[in-house]
């Protein structure tokens, strides 16, 4: 055991941390604002419509989803596998995995025309229904989350004398005890981000009624993805925490994780987006040209940010050894890796809905804009820009993220006291740490 | 009891959001209707509204023919929709998309609400400039309307002549109040106008036939079935007549009919056809002539029929008139046509209805005189036609015509079901006379599944509630001559007018600038209408009707044989009353209230005095009586022209353009290839009747203005590519008398050459210009007829500066969300 | 078992938009939506044709078509908008009607996302009419659920024939139980070419349409449902009006 005692990740808060959690606090608030004003105007305050149905919030929960997973699986799989080697980005996988999910399922409240009944799901669900057992997923792996982080952080948070303890000590014999149960958390991770992200998919995956998302790929995919973004967004908020924060992430693990980062790319952009265009584009053309090209071109904007933006850039970077040594370059896979995450929930849900199967004129009603005599309520094609309400609600709840994040890592001695052997205080060693200047001024 | 006082509690329950969170201060929306919960019943506990429902007897009266009866439910004093009602005879229980929409029409955002008057205008100083769509408008009482009214009426008959007053009545409805207006007019020996609308293919038929008018008479509807060809000539059948018709000509496609469609257009009834014959316009009278070509060659005369009913075998003489009786015979007179009888070897009188072996072909000798027969002569005439030699000219592959007088002549009964469309070419006329003439040598009158043209039998009810005894009459001009009155070139110039039911000077009337200007000679103009038309926007006087639905009525119906009863739903809304109110208060000022009939219902009792097959109470309790002694098949016994039999030899014929018309020439205006200002514009323009209108009524009803939300302009994508027009662009539609700024419409289905823009379109749906703006006032001499179709335009792409925000920026309406019972305004 | 469907004969409809209107006005429709629409398969404008113009006067019907489509909910057996609803407020009845309990529905669109035939309207902003009181006999839905076609629900358990099915002049839109093999749904189905739209989806849905040669269309001109008592107008006991 260490001699040192845990210790809160951030120590105090300067002016930057205030300015910091002042802006989030800002964005929230103003969010929450343009959700009542929601609230009291209806959907009709978004851009959606009775043909594009579903918008950013929906694009943006599939993307939160995904982003939980990163943090649980780097912080279970090598657990599973007996290893200690993540140990010390562990606490903050979990940290960070429980912040997105809270963001998604906070995400999908916007979305529902009357709130008020969402205790619907408890009084009369429909098992049949994917969002059932998404509902039911989500909750369960946010309570999953919290409780996991809880077990890799209570020790140390006992012996901080901190009231999150809950009243248990910090003894060698809890700690051994708390490493066997978190082998069967971590166990029990996996098949649940599996289970996350595959209902998440199968969401989309189910539906005849939207051609393009009718395919046994999309629930992989889904997984895929929750692993370049996940782990892409753990890799950008330790390097943060270590520039940030008293977290040190140990230098030698970022080109690993970059590596991993990489495989993880390629097998999502390379194989997975292939192997689920090859089948279609191969059957709907006839020359060898044009099969190429409808396997290569994609139907929107959002595929050449996913794919390129996403794949190809991250791909660069990450694939030749030299560059993948360094921080800035890892750092900024990863930011283009979740980038490209996030335009490819962008380019699924488009694609579901600018099409439709029967698009006779005059074609749908969309539901919105009858004002006068002239208005014109129809559209065979579905096209969605999104409002300031809905960017204002996303950004408050995002910064709600961060939020949870930034307290975590102020409240809970995210780095455990095991794993760290030189203490983070006066002296950092520029050697074992990514960036110097680490701690933040101790204003207690 | 007032429709505001009973049942509060209910309409609170149907506002929902709306009045509740009116109350609670907020915008609707999620938050109030958390509070209106508990005011209103559970939102989807479906209430048995069925049963609290009210039926009241309606009709819809509009100018379509087919006034069909509807059952129009009422709740809580509110009409809540209507639905087609199951007349006496149920083979005709019917209506259309525009019926079916009342309850928007009677709760309209355009409804006119209590009476107005110009605010510059005057007696005395009328200020005729100021009309128009920058007019402006005050409130005064039914009184000061109705005074002014009379005072005028009677200073201009002082100033004038009786005949000065122009009593005007559109088409716009069907109702006792046409007939007390009519009954004010020949009282007072004001002027009414006769139709220059529609009557054109009618007279030309009449010519032949000695019935027709507007359009040409049929079998009654339901004999429509028994058809085994059905040419639809000029009718866009299944969108402008939809509700009598449809069905019935689908029952007979579904029997077995060959369905043979002539129209330049690729419509609704053109894609239910067996066989498309897509004319250019203007050249159905070659076509027609063509078809008469190949009965001659293909033979299919149906000899029998020719010598007992018609004039096919009477004897022509040189100089082109008939050979009669008293020219030969002693006891003969000057009326009856000789024939030959080939038989007998001798001339022999030809009564009507009377078979002889009369000869059909040939040339005789009769007393020195050369006489050929009245079919040589037809042949003669269609000899130039055949279908090879016409087929570029009209448009149409020669085998299809071909194929088309081979089924109506071989298939045994059928016809010639004519829209109204050919009607609008200048020399219409002449086609009428000719399709009449082919269905004679096809032997197509009076059987069991002959269709003779467009006006199925209708049914009437018996009055001689009309003129009053020792009135002067009113002075009927044809409607040209009433423009020439309004602009002052006639012996009694028009100088005030009372219009009723009638969107004409400012909306319908061909070549509009030069009706509108014209109107400025005249010092009142009073409109009685249900909505804001154009029309009113051009009065002096506004006078607020009731919604057919808000009144008692009878009518009959041309084209359908029942005669029908409505009831009133509510009281009239806000200040307006029914026409019959209005007149007979005018005519109190006027001198004549003896004559006339306050209370509604005495009125319909005396209109009915002389109906024996029913009583008014009868009518009142059923809704609807069925017409039985309306002939189900016509044209039996003796036609009703001067032989007796048809005439496909015309000796009265009128002429041409120096042509003498005993058989038809076919004639073209604008539609001449050669025509002087082809090459400066050359685009042929229809404004056909759509189904989202009839004329200019139904059109600002949310419902289907939703479907239909601008006027467009139909152009073949040829043409508009020609011309840099993309789908969806606005166009300026141009000629020398004027412009309409519209959207285009790419729309294969038009022949390119041929573009359109919907008739009834009113002045304040245009961005720019109207439809009436490019139509002109030529007129045949025989008939005189509104040419709307044989109109020359131009297209091009509308200038940047055009503000289309009406359309494609729409500011939020004032009245959404307005209720519309309630006195304010 | 009861099992509603309609049969639509394309051969008859003359796509007038009757049967939209009728809707509209039955079940007190917002201006934003339409239930049933009527569509035109042929150019890319409404009541325009597909197809080259026989400038040369050959017979177009060869070359050009048009033909209506009036589309609403297809009820299908195997809805997938049931399935997805997660609270059960979109039910199939016992009479094969899907139906939406407007109390239940949370307004998370997923149905929406499901239909195959974008049948379904969400309600984004506060319903609007004309009269603002609304008309007909199903009362207005609140802000934020979505409705549909109901096969009129609300009429067809009073033994009358839903409102699209009376008012078309064409006699086009027949309804009935296509569990009983004497009903004319069940007959047409049988004798006539009719096609489920997007059938290889598999929805299965109870509503089909007749093309290519024309039946004989609703043959009764009253409001009854058929195998009940004969009604004129639709009061249930209304009977002889």
């Amino acid at each position: 055991m260490s001699d040192e005692t845990p210790q809160r990740t951030i120590r105090g808060v300067g002016t930057m941390g205030k300015a910091w959690l002042a802006i989030l606090a800002i964005l929230f608030v103003v969010g929450f604002g343009a959700w009542v004003y929601q609230l009291m105007e209806g959907l009709i305050v978004t851009g959606m419509n009775n043909v594009f149905a579903w918008a950013l919030y929906i694009m943006l929960f599939v993307f939160f989803v995904g982003l939980s997973a990163g943090g649980l699986i780097i912080s279970s799989v090598p657990k599973f596998f007996h290893s200690d080697r993540y140990d010390s980005i562990a606490a903050l996988g979990v940290l960070v995995s429980f912040a997105c999910i809270v963001v998604a399922g906070l995400l999908v409240v916007p979305d529902i025309g009357r709130p008020e009944r969402l205790y619907e799901f408890f009084t009369s669900p429909d098992f049949r229904s994917p969002m059932v057992w998404d509902f039911g997923i989500v909750i369960v792996y946010g309570a999953f989350t919290a409780g996991y982080l809880w077990l890799l952080t209570r020790r140390d948070l006992a012996a901080m004398g901190s009231r999150l303890a809950f009243g248990v000590k910090d003894t060698e014999a809890g700690r051994e005890r708390d490493r066997r149960i978190s082998f069967w958390f971590a166990a029990a991770a996996i098949p649940l981000a599996v289970a996350l992200h595959s209902i998440t998919g199968w969401i989309f995956a189910l539906q005849i009624g939207r051609g393009d998302w009718f395919s046994p790929l999309v629930a992989p995919m889904f997984i895929m993805k929750a692993l370049v973004s996940g782990l892409g967004l753990v890799i950008v908020t330790a390097i943060l925490a270590d520039r940030y924060t008293t977290f040190e992430l140990p230098r030698e693990q970022v080109p690993e994780l970059g590596k991993v980062l990489g495989v993880f790319v390629a097998v999502h952009i390379v194989y997975l987006v292939g192997a689920e265009r090859l089948p279609g584009a191969w059957a709907e053309n006839f020359g060898f040209w044009d099969i190429t090209t409808g396997f290569l071109v994609g139907e929107t904007v959002y595929f050449w940010l996913w794919t390129v933006v996403g794949g190809v850039l991250p791909l660069a970077l990450l694939v030749i050894p030299s560059i993948r040594k360094r921080v800035w370059a890892v750092f900024a896979a990863s930011v283009f890796a979740i980038a490209g995450i996030l335009f490819e929930g962008v380019n699924l849900i488009f694609v579901g809905y600018t099409d439709l199967y029967i698009d006779a004129a005059p074609g749908v009603t969309t539901g919105r804009g009858y004002v006068a005599m002239g208005s014109d309520i129809w559209a065979t094609v579905g096209a969605y820009t999104p409002t300031v309400v809905e960017l204002l609600i996303s950004i408050g709840l995002i910064a709600l993220g961060a939020l949870i994040v930034t307290l975590g890592l102020w409240y809970l001695p995210v780095q455990s006291g095991e794993v760290l052997a030189p203490p983070a205080s006066d002296t950092p060693d520029s050697d074992a740490t990514v960036a110097n200047g680490g701690a933040d001024s101790d204003a207690d | 009891m007032s429709s505001e006082e009973k049942g509060v509690s209910r309409r609170s329950v149907l506002l929902g959001a709306g009045a509740a969170a009116g109350a609670l201060g907020l915008g609707g929306g999620y938050v109030a209707s958390l509070g209106d919960r508990s005011d209103m019943e559970t939102p989807h506990s479906l209430e048995n509204f069925l049963n609290e429902n009210k039926v009241v007897h309606g009709y819809c009266s509009p100018n379509c023919r087919g006034k069909c009866q509807m059952d129009v439910y009422v709740r809580d004093g509110q009409i809540q929709k209507v639905e087609p009602k199951v007349p006496e005879n149920e083979a005709y229980k019917r209506s259309c998309t525009l019926g079916l929409s009342h309850t928007q029409r009677a709760y309209n955002p355009t409804r006119l609400k209590y009476p107005m008057k110009r605010t510059d205008w005057e007696p005395g100083n009328p200020n005729t400039t100021g009309r128009g769509e920058d007019a402006e408008f005050e409130q005064i009482s039914w009184g000061e309307a109705l005074d002014y009214v009379a005072d005028e009426m009677r200073r201009v008959r002082q100033e004038y002549s009786p005949q000065s007053v122009y009593f005007e009545q559109g088409s716009g409805s069907d109702t006792i109040g046409g007939t007390t207006f009519g009954r004010l007019a020949g009282a007072f020996g004001g002027t009414m106008k006769s139709w220059s609308i529609d009557i054109n293919v009618g007279l030309g038929f009449r010519r032949i036939t000695g019935a027709g008018y507007f359009n040409t008479p049929t079998n009654q509807a339901t004999d429509i079935e028994n058809a085994n060809t059905i040419v639809i000539w000029g009718g866009n059948i299944f969108e402008s007549r939809f509700q009598q018709d449809a069905s019935k000509v689908l029952n007979a496609k579904e029997n077995g009919a060959k369905i043979v469609v002539v129209d330049p257009v690729y419509n609704t009834t053109t894609a239910k056809a067996d066989l498309w014959l897509p004319v250019k316009p203007g050249k159905d009278g070659h076509l027609a002539m063509s078809m008469i070509n190949v009965a001659f060659e293909e033979d299919y005369l149906d000899r029998e029929f020719l010598r007992e009913r018609t004039l096919g075998p009477a004897l022509v003489k040189e100089d082109g008139s008939l050979l009669k009786t008293g020219e030969i015979f002693d006891d003969g007179d000057d009326e009856t046509p000789v024939a030959y009888d080939e038989a007998a070897g001798e001339p022999v009188p030809l009564e009507p209805e009377t078979y002889g072996e009369y000869a059909l072909f040939g040339e005789y000798e009769v007393d020195g005189m050369t006489v050929t027969t009245g079919l040589t002569k037809v042949r003669e005439a269609a000899a130039d036609y055949s279908p090879e030699k016409m087929a570029n000219y009209v448009g149409v592959q020669a085998e299809n015509i071909r194929q088309t007088v081979r089924w109506l002549g071989t298939r045994g009964p059928g016809g010639i079901l004519t829209g109204l469309g050919v009607d609008r070419y200048v020399y219409g006329h002449i086609f009428g006379q000719a399709y009449a003439i082919l269905l004679a040598m096809l032997g197509q009158y009076g059987q069991r599944g002959c269709v003779t043209g467009g006006i199925t039998q209708g049914g009437y009810f018996a009055s001689d509630y009309g003129a009053i005894e020792g009135a002067p009459g009113a002075r009927y001009l044809q409607q040209k001559g009433i423009l020439e009155a309004l602009e002052g070139g006639t012996d009694h110039p028009i100088k005030a007018m009372y219009a009723m039911c009638s969107n004409f000077t400012a909306n319908q009337m061909p070549d509009r600038q030069r009706w509108l200007k014209a109107l400025e000679n005249v010092d009142m103009v009073a409109v009685a209408d249900i909505q804001h038309t154009p029309n009113v926007q051009y009065a002096d006087i506004v006078l607020p009707a009731s919604h057919w639905f808000e009144r008692e009525d009878i009518t009959g119906t041309w084209t359908q044989p029942h005669v029908r009863y409505r009831g009133a739903a509510h009281d009239p809304l806000w200040e307006s009353k029914h026409d019959n109110w209005m007149l007979v208060r005018l005519a109190e000022r006027l001198g004549y209230g003896e004559h006339f009939e306050r209370d509604r219902e005495t009125l319909m009792r005396k209109i009915l005095e002389a109906e024996t097959r029913f009583t008014f109470d009868e009518l009142r309790e059923k809704g609807t009586i069925f017409i039985e002694d309306s002939p189900e098949i016509i044209w039996q016994g003796e036609f009703n022209t001067p032989s007796g039999r048809l005439e496909l030899y015309d000796e009265d014929a009128p002429s041409e353009k120096g042509n003498s018309l005993e058989v038809p020439v076919p004639l073209e205006s604008r539609t001449r290839d050669d025509y002087p200002t082809a090459d400066e514009y050359p685009l042929t323009f229809l404004q056909k009747h759509s189904r989202w209108r009839i004329h200019s009524q139904f059109g600002h009803m949310p419902w289907m203005r939703r479907i239909h939300p601008e006027p467009t302009l139909d152009i073949h994508p040829k043409d508009a590519r020609r011309r840099d027009i993309e789908d969806g662009d606005y166009v300026r539609v141009y000629n020398d008398r004027g412009e309409a700024v519209v959207k285009a419409k790419y729309n294969k289905g038009y022949r390119p050459g041929l573009v359109n823009i919907d008739q009834g379109w009113w002045s304040d749906d245009y961005i720019q210009g109207h439809h009436n703006d490019l139509t002109h006032l030529d007129v045949s001499e025989a008939i005189e007829n509104f040419a709307f179709y044989d109109v020359r335009v131009e297209v091009e792409a509308a200038p940047d500066d055009i503000d289309t925000s009406m359309y494609t920026n729409p500011k939020k309406a004032d009245w959404l969300g307005e209720s519309t019972t309630g006195g304010e305004n | 078992m009861t099992s509603y469907g309609m049969v639509i004969d394309l051969e008859r409809c003359i796509g007038c938009q009757a049967c939209s209107t009728a809707c509209m006005e039955e079940n007190n429709v917002s201006l934003d939506h339409i239930w049933n629409r009527v569509l035109t398969e042929g150019g890319d404008n409404i009541d325009t044709p597909a197809g080259k113009y026989p400038e040369d006067g050959g017979d177009g019907t060869g070359t050009m078509s048009m033909e209506y489509l009036p589309m609403a909910c297809q009820h299908c057996d195997n809805a997938p908008c049931v399935k997805v609803c997660p609270v059960n407020a979109t039910y199939t009845r016992e009479d094969g009607i899907v139906e939406i309990d407007y109390d239940v529905c949370i307004g998370c669109r997923y149905c929406i996302a499901a239909c195959p035939y974008n049948a379904r309207a969400f309600n984004y902003d506060k319903p609007v009419h004309v009269p603002a009181e609304g008309t007909g006999n199903v009362p207005e839905r609140p802000q934020g659920v979505v409705e549909k076609c109901t096969f009129c629900t609300h009429r067809v358990e009073e033994e009358l024939d839903p409102a699209c099915v009376i008012a078309c002049p064409a006699d086009a839109r027949i309804f009935g139980d296509l569990d009983d093999p004497n009903s004319t749904v069940s007959k047409y189905v049988d004798k006539y070419e009719t096609e489920q739209l997007l059938e290889e989806l598999e929805a299965d849905p109870k509503t089909y349409y007749v093309r290519g040669q024309m039946s004989p269309g609703r043959q009764r001109p009253t409001t009854e449902l058929e195998g009940t008592r004969r009604k004129k107008t639709s009061i249930p006991e209304g009977g002889e009006q």
